[in-house]
């Protein structure tokens, strides 16, 4: 696909305006943007101009394996949708390795901390192997949403699903260790 | 004496909700009691409906793998009590239960939740402040989850070591 070999180069970084160099060719580009977000089932139902201003705030980004997407603290400024790959989302601890949360694929969502006080992520998210995805920039979009409250909720309401994921996983997670603690011991 | 609107306007969760919500919010609601160790709502029944706890005491709970209850959480005034009746399937995830004498105010969910897709400046206000609430439960619940990760680990190492890896799923 040419929308993907285009974002070979592209880092993962905030560009202030969101869009790649709107230069010369770039209307075919972010028309193909527009039609992958569109075709996102995350998506699914928004409306079209809503699209739009989706599709103004994104670019598609690559990870390579093992690489982190962002760590646990770190400003929560983004979100992603995964194209291809997979995602780990992970519960840091220190001085031991990671709880892994849930692994994620393709037309998933990461990253829901972008629009909720203290803005700050809340998990780890790392690329379990080469990931592509479309990024969108938080910030802009929550702007956006505090302006215009159809946005907002359409917004609000995809985001605090991926919420309650992440609790239901980790509550998952917090119940499997009690079976575990609670096991008999072998003789 | 103080009217449902009244009690429903002083509650945190509703600070600086436009006057007009407030009073849709007071159509869809009432005051309910329950007594001590009341089920409040049990994990798998349909979730239609949310409380405002304005004095007393609620747990919720859920069962390990093993059927050994696990307590998630405690609530108390002020606190939002249910939220599946937002999300398909509309199922409680947990069961909830009264551990003292509690006052609470009743929410049709259903309805708020179709006053929500029609409106949404109402829609927008509800999923915000819900969405706020669930954030802390979640940094809550992760808290436990270290914790008994780390409790776990403590134990592994005072005996002696397990054959199974620790992250084995």
């Amino acid at each position: 696909m040419s929308a993907h070999s285009l974002s070979n180069s592209t880092r993962p970084r905030v560009r202030k305006s969101g869009r790649p160099d709107a230069t010369r060719s770039a209307a075919p580009v972010l028309e193909a943007l527009k039609a992958l977000i569109a075709a996102q089932p995350f998506f699914k139902g928004m409306k079209e101009e809503h699209l739009q201003t989706l599709a103004d705030s994104a670019m598609e980004i690559q990870f390579t394996a093992g690489q982190v997407i962002f760590r646990e603290g770190d400003l929560a400024h983004r979100f992603y949708l995964i194209e291809s790959g997979k995602v780990a989302v992970e519960v840091e601890r220190r001085g031991a390795e990671p709880i892994l949360l849930q692994a994620l694929g393709p037309g998933q969502e990461v990253g829901w901390s972008w629009i909720l006080p203290p803005y700050h992520e809340q998990f780890t998210a790392r690329a379990l192997e080469a990931t592509a995805a479309i990024y969108f920039h938080g910030t802009l979009l929550r702007e956006q949403c505090e302006a215009n409250h159809d946005l907002g909720y359409e917004l609000m309401s995809r985001m605090a699903v991926v919420m309650l994921h992440r609790i239901q996983a980790t509550r998952c997670q917090l119940l499997a260790s009690h079976a575990r603690r609670s096991r008999p011991e072998p003789a | 004496m103080k009217t449902l609107y009244d009690i429903i306007a002083e509650q945190p969760f509703f600070r600086s909700l436009n006057p007009e919500y407030m009073r849709q919010l007071a159509d869809n609601a009432m005051q309910t009691w329950f007594e001590a160790d009341e089920l409040i709502f049990r994990e798998g029944d349909v979730a239609n409906r949310f409380y405002l706890i304005v004095e007393g005491k609620v747990t919720l709970e859920s069962s390990a793998p093993n059927g050994q209850p696990v307590l998630l959480q405690t609530l108390g005034p002020g606190d939002l009590l249910g939220w599946s009746w937002l999300f398909s399937p509309y199922v409680w995830r947990v069961h909830a239960r009264a551990v003292e004498p509690t006052e609470a105010i009743f929410f049709y969910g259903t309805r708020l939740l179709s006053a929500c897709e029609a409106d949404h400046d109402l829609g927008y206000e509800m999923f915000k402040r819900i969405s706020e609430v669930m954030m802390h439960r979640l940094q809550s619940t992760r808290g436990k989850l270290n914790l008994a990760v780390a409790a776990r680990t403590v134990g592994r190492q005072a005996r002696q070591p397990e054959t199974t890896p620790a992250n084995k799923e």
